[in-house]
């Protein structure tokens, strides 16, 4: 890492927009969302079974829940193990990092409609997850408050509001 | 305060990084964009390879001003 004066710091590897800041992070920052769940891309046969489609550069809409916390939010909406998670709110997911993002500039407790494809059924459903808290790892990383183009418009208008420009995290990456 | 702070922050990672670059004058994936209210592109640092820590910086201070 480098450090400059002025308490930015940037990471080796920009891969996913490491840009540390002030490398002394607050004692006690505040708690962090939960999802309760996990996800990965699916695979050739999963996106026949369950039609997933509408591609965006080479994505199709749509990650696959691999495992579900026992007692965990996503758990508790009934979301289960072989479901595609097609959206949460207005923003259509197209990997793992979207939906990470997304709760990462989530709050607990927030309600959040999860867009899904259900394994079995192959329906397509809206459930409603409460987000649940843990507690956030001490980064001095850049906070990202929004994530997701269908959050874009939130963003602009927080940023007339408070006077402000918006900053906008640009990734290419897969993490 | 954190120089990000000065800014409301949105991460948009890919494809949707890619869409934004095409809809707001080729903006550098990875790399940060800097937009007014309006949502206006009005500049933008590339963070790729290994980037000049100071021009990041010096850019973003610019920017909140």
């Amino acid at each position: 890492m480098r450090k400059l004066a002025g308490g930015i710091v940037l990471a080796v590897s920009f891969a996913s927009l490491a840009i540390a800041e002030d490398p002394k992070p607050e004692a006690k920052p505040p708690p962090a969302a939960l999802f309760g769940a996990g996800t990965r891309a699916p695979d050739a046969s999963e996106k026949a079974a369950l039609s997933l489609g509408d591609p965006l550069a080479g994505r199709v809409n749509g990650q696959i829940v691999e495992e579900v916390a026992k007692d965990g939010p996503a758990g508790a909406a009934g979301i289960t193990a072989g479901d595609a998670i097609l959206a949460l709110d207005a923003n259509r997911i197209y990997s793992s990092d979207d939906l990470q993002d997304f709760v990462r500039a989530a709050k607990p407790e927030q309600k959040v409609k999860v867009l899904l494809r259900r394994g079995e059924s192959k329906k397509e459903e809206t459930v409603e997850v409460t987000l649940g808290s843990q507690p956030r790892p001490k980064e001095a990383r850049i906070e990202w408050t929004f994530a997701g183009p269908a959050q874009l418009d939130a963003a602009l208008a927080l940023a007339k509001k408070e006077g402000k420009k918006v900053l906008v995290g640009l990734s290419g990456a897969e993490t | 305060m954190k120089a990000s702070e000065a800014f409301v922050r949105i991460i948009l990672r890919r494809p949707h990084a890619y869409a934004f670059a095409a809809a707001h004058d080729a903006a550098p994936i990875p790399g940060l964009s800097f937009l007014t209210a309006d949502g206006k592109r009005v500049g933008g640092v590339p963070l790729g390879g290994e980037p000049d820590a100071k021009v990041v910086l010096e850019e973003m201070r610019k920017q909140a001003k």
